[in-house]
């Protein structure tokens, strides 16, 4: 689904528009629009983390102008302001995960698409990306997906679950939890996402 | 024995060595054998001739020899070797004595005497010292052919050097796969694996010296025979006239690969402390391929007696090239003391490698190379200034740093400038014995007919009547300029033909091939990443996901392709250019074509518009060779697949014209940019030319395409 959203993967049929027009038709002027965290850390890992940046910046067409301030305010968002001037290569899993967080920030898109935002991350960057991504989710959408169902409950409005590609139920994370039968056993002391989780997707490795 | 074991259970890593070893088989081959169409029988039937000569007169004096052969009858190749040979040993007697009155005579000139603690006096007693032991009495006619094929194996040492850097690639596998601290934490993870590794180091140099140097002697004895005459002196040989070494012809062979397996070990001791103390993997092969730049540019460009030339002396290339230790005689001056380069260089040898062995297992047991050190720091700082920098370019600037500095085109560009310091634009002479004088009463008067030309040949006829010497040589040259110049016409100038078709015949085929060869070679190597780089780190789908991802990442990839390709026409052509130039001499380079019977077709435009149009052609058409390069490192997922393919399908066609197979010329582009470019072949090449532009033109747009189209 992320690929289709991001125009990376030949559609079968069916539409995916954007403010009414074909994602197709909007062309690179949708993919301004667009922030995607890739689920790999997929970096250059021989350039340094300010050098990717720019990078990113100049393939998302940032004016010049801005580069410098806009690479400053993603660093500082992320907490790799003391590595800018470091290789990526040098960086652990969680510090590459950020990166991969920071350029997706880059431009202030208005289609924010996370792939497994948090993996990788400790408890500490955990709960500071999530006060970040509350903060950023109010004016823009945000599509996160994730397989740590804590981090939704902490930021999510909605809540799509799917399977092998098809929607199997929508709703906010009060109204999925509802959705369980009453006899469900929680799996810790109250009922949560993780039970709503193993309720509709437990025996499914695809979802 | 298991680091033995993993290195050289790889199959790539294995073929690599086997490919590097053929491949200098076949170079050396070839270097012997192409003037004999590569038929090996001719050259052993070519080899006999001269062994039946040197046969037949072993057992004579040199002045016996010299008596044999009349003074004025024309020799064969191989007769006036031999010629050569007798002469240098009928001298030999005469150059030591020579060295010994220089040494009695400057011994007593006041301004070397005068302090006899200078590193000039002790030099000249030590020479005297060293020529003193030896002796002309014992130094035999024999042939040595083999052994001169082995010194004249050139490209040998850069194979040998090649094979020492992949064997180093190989040691720093832990820290290409991110496992240098599960290694380092194992019990035999330092000092165990660095002792085994400087073993393997030791032996690898040592087999491959044999390989690379050996293999090439013996096939070279087994064509040209000779093996009776290594227990001959050395000094019998006319290359080693300077040596003084009190060796046989087979104790100096055992000498010279000695020195190559020290060699080998040495450069591979550097290289690998190098890698291994800097921490960041490119940095650490950036600052390996700096240092063996800087020390090749040091070897080639110091004058051997500068204020400098210790940088010279003491080089990793002196080394390498082992063969001038013996060749030369030189001393070194140390502290005012002479040294003999050669013993010098024996105990830098020893020196650096206690040092560097040392220095190794304290960089590989003690250092705690995770941690921020010292080389951390001041490649931060490099990189502060770096981001400066870079924060300021646009797309552009930015994918050449990362082609140049993030990835192998860096060192692939280097090695296109260590590799064409020197390019040549010939290799044979049209002149034969009767020309001589005629090219050379041509080269006083190229330019324009004028007044002065017809007056130039007057004189020298007015000269050769009253010359008191058999001058019918020079009256038939004469004769045939002025009947050239008369036959001159109007506009058209007095040019060198003869020089023309030594660049341009057809038998002048081997450097424009190796030099077409080389700008391949250096195209796959330099662009096979550009287009790969984004697959290798999986980064494909981030980078199409933004605006600019696409086709303005395409085309501005492409830009930084031409601009590669625009460095390494600059450095191999345009150096075959300006040697042309000097081949051809300046003063002809307004002569209009027309006075050239090779481009009379091209009528008056002046040959050196010519011959701006022939290079930018070749520019041009490098763009084939480069469009193919994008198809396919747009079809294959990583850059050693791209890199084999680009081999397979630009620098091994290339490699195989070169070796004078003709009819291959049209299946490789290569081909156009050598001896059968357009502007030199005409219509002939002009199917090729057509055919091979379709195919880049073709190759460009399918890589646009499938670069923007969406994966199924």
């Amino acid at each position: 689904m992320m690929n289709l959203i991001t125009d990376n993967l030949r559609r079968d049929g069916g539409d995916i528009t954007y403010d009414g027009t074909e994602i197709r038709e909007l062309g690179a002027g949708y993919r301004k629009l667009l922030g995607y965290m890739t689920q790999e850390h997929a970096l250059f890992e021989g350039m340094t983390a300010e050098s990717f940046l720019v990078y990113m910046c100049r393939l998302k067409d940032i004016p010049g102008k801005i580069i410098k301030d806009e690479v400053s305010r993603v660093l500082q968002q992320v907490n790799l302001e003391d590595e800018r001037h470091n290789t990526i290569d040098s960086f652990s899993g969680g510090m590459k995960q950020r990166m991969l967080l920071a350029q997706a920030l880059l431009g202030d898109p208005k289609i924010l698409i996370l792939d497994e935002p948090t993996s990788g991350l400790d408890p500490k960057e955990r709960v500071r990306f999530r006060n970040n991504l509350k903060e950023i989710s109010k004016d823009r959408i945000v599509l996160l997906a994730t397989h740590i169902v804590s981090d939704l409950e902490a930021v999510a409005d909605e809540i799509l679950l799917l399977r092998k590609g098809r929607l199997l139920r929508s709703g906010t994370p009060e109204e999925l939890i509802e959705s369980l039968p009453e006899d469900t056993v929680p799996v810790l002391h109250s009922l949560s996402l993780e039970d709503v989780y193993l309720y509709y997707l437990g025996e499914d490795d695809d979802a | 024995m298991h680091e033995a074991a993993r290195i050289f259970s790889d199959r790539k890593r294995l073929f690599l060595f086997l490919f590097l070893s053929v491949l200098c088989l076949i170079v050396f081959y070839y270097s012997k054998c192409f003037r004999y169409d590569g038929d090996i029988r001719l050259w052993k039937q070519d080899a006999d001739v001269y062994s039946i000569l040197v046969e037949k007169y072993r057992d004579c004096s040199p002045a016996d020899i010299l008596s044999d052969f009349d003074e004025t009858q024309q020799y064969t190749d191989h007769e006036y070797r031999l010629l050569e040979n007798a002469k240098y040993l009928s001298s030999y007697h005469e150059y030591l004595d020579n060295v010994r009155e220089q040494a009695e005579r400057l011994k007593k000139t006041s301004i070397f005497s005068a302090d006899e603690k200078s590193y000039t006096y002790r030099n000249i007693i030590k020479t005297a010292e060293d020529f003193a032991a030896c002796s002309a009495d014992n130094i035999k006619l024999g042939n040595y052919t083999a052994v001169e094929d082995m010194l004249g194996n050139g490209s040998a040492d850069w194979f040998y050097l090649a094979s020492i850097v992949f064997l180093v690639m190989a040691f720093m596998d832990e820290k290409e796969k991110m496992l240098l601290a599960v290694i380092r934490a194992t019990p035999a993870g330092r000092g165990r694996l660095t002792a085994a590794r400087m073993t393997i180091l030791a032996c690898f140099s040592a087999v491959m010296a044999g390989l690379f140097y050996l293999v090439p002697l013996e096939i070279s004895l087994m064509i040209n025979g000779g093996r009776e005459d290594l227990s001959n002196p050395v000094q019998s040989m006319i290359e080693m006239q300077k040596c003084t070494e009190q060796i046989s012809v087979a104790g100096f062979i055992v000498r010279y690969l000695l020195i190559k397996a020290a060699a080998g070990f040495l450069i591979g001791m550097i290289l690998w402390f190098i890698v291994s103390f800097i921490e960041r993997r490119q940095q650490s092969w950036t600052t390996a391929a700096i240092f063996v730049t800087g020390e090749y540019l040091l070897y080639s460009n110091i004058q051997p007696h500068s204020v400098m030339s210790i940088l010279r002396d003491v080089n990793v290339f002196s080394f390498l090239f082992a063969e001038k230790l013996f060749t030369e005689y030189e001393n070194v001056n140390v502290f005012s003391f002479p040294v003999r380069h050669g013993t010098l260089l024996v105990w830098v040898a020893v020196i650096l490698a206690i040092c560097l062995g040392t220095a190794l297992v304290l960089s590989c047991c003690r250092r705690y190379s995770l941690g921020d050190n010292g080389a951390g720091k001041a490649g931060k700082l490099i990189n502060t200034f770096g981001d400066m920098l870079r924060s300021r370019m646009h797309l552009y600037g930015l994918e050449s740093y990362k082609i140049i500095f993030c990835s192998i085109t860096g060192l692939a560009l280097i090695a296109c400038i260590i590799g064409t310091q020197t390019v040549l634009c010939t290799d044979v002479r049209y002149a034969t014995i009767e020309n001589y004088l005629y090219q050379r009463y041509i080269n006083e008067i190229k330019g324009p007919v004028t007044e002065d030309t017809f007056r130039y040949i007057r004189e020298a006829k007015d000269n050769l009547d009253t010359a008191d010497m058999d001058v019918g040589d020079y009256e038939e040259a004469l004769y045939r300029l002025e009947e050239y110049v008369n036959s001159i016409d109007e506009g058209d100038w007095v040019v060198d033909e003869i020089a023309l078709l030594d660049i341009y015949g057809e038998r002048a085929w081997i450097m424009p091939r190796l030099n077409s060869l080389m700008a391949a070679v250096f195209l796959t190597l330099s662009l096979s990443t550009l287009f790969t780089a984004e697959k290798d780190m999986d980064i494909t789908r981030l980078v199409r996901s933004t605006a600019r991802g696409r086709r303005y990442l395409f085309w501005t990839k492409y830009a930084v392709a031409l601009t590669v390709t625009l460095f390494i026409w600059y450095r191999v052509y345009c150096g075959e250019w300006r040697a042309v130039i000097a081949y051809l001499g300046r003063e002809v380079l307004d002569a209009p074509c027309s006075s050239y019977a090779t481009f009379r077709s091209y009528g008056s435009i002046m040959l050196k518009q010519f011959l701006r149009l022939l290079y930018l052609l070749k520019l041009v058409l490098m763009i084939i060779p480069v469009n193919i390069s994008v198809f396919v490192g747009e079809r294959y997922r990583s850059y050693e697949k791209c890199l084999l393919m680009n081999g397979l399908i630009i620098a091994i066609p290339a490699f195989i014209y070169l070796l004078h197979f003709s009819r291959i010329s049209f299946y490789t582009p290569i081909s156009l940019l050598a001896d059968r470019n357009p502007l030199l072949k005409g219509t002939s090449s002009f199917v090729e030319l057509i055919i091979w532009s379709v195919i880049g033109a073709a190759a460009l747009i399918c890589a646009e395409r499938e670069w923007r189209s969406l994966k199924s």
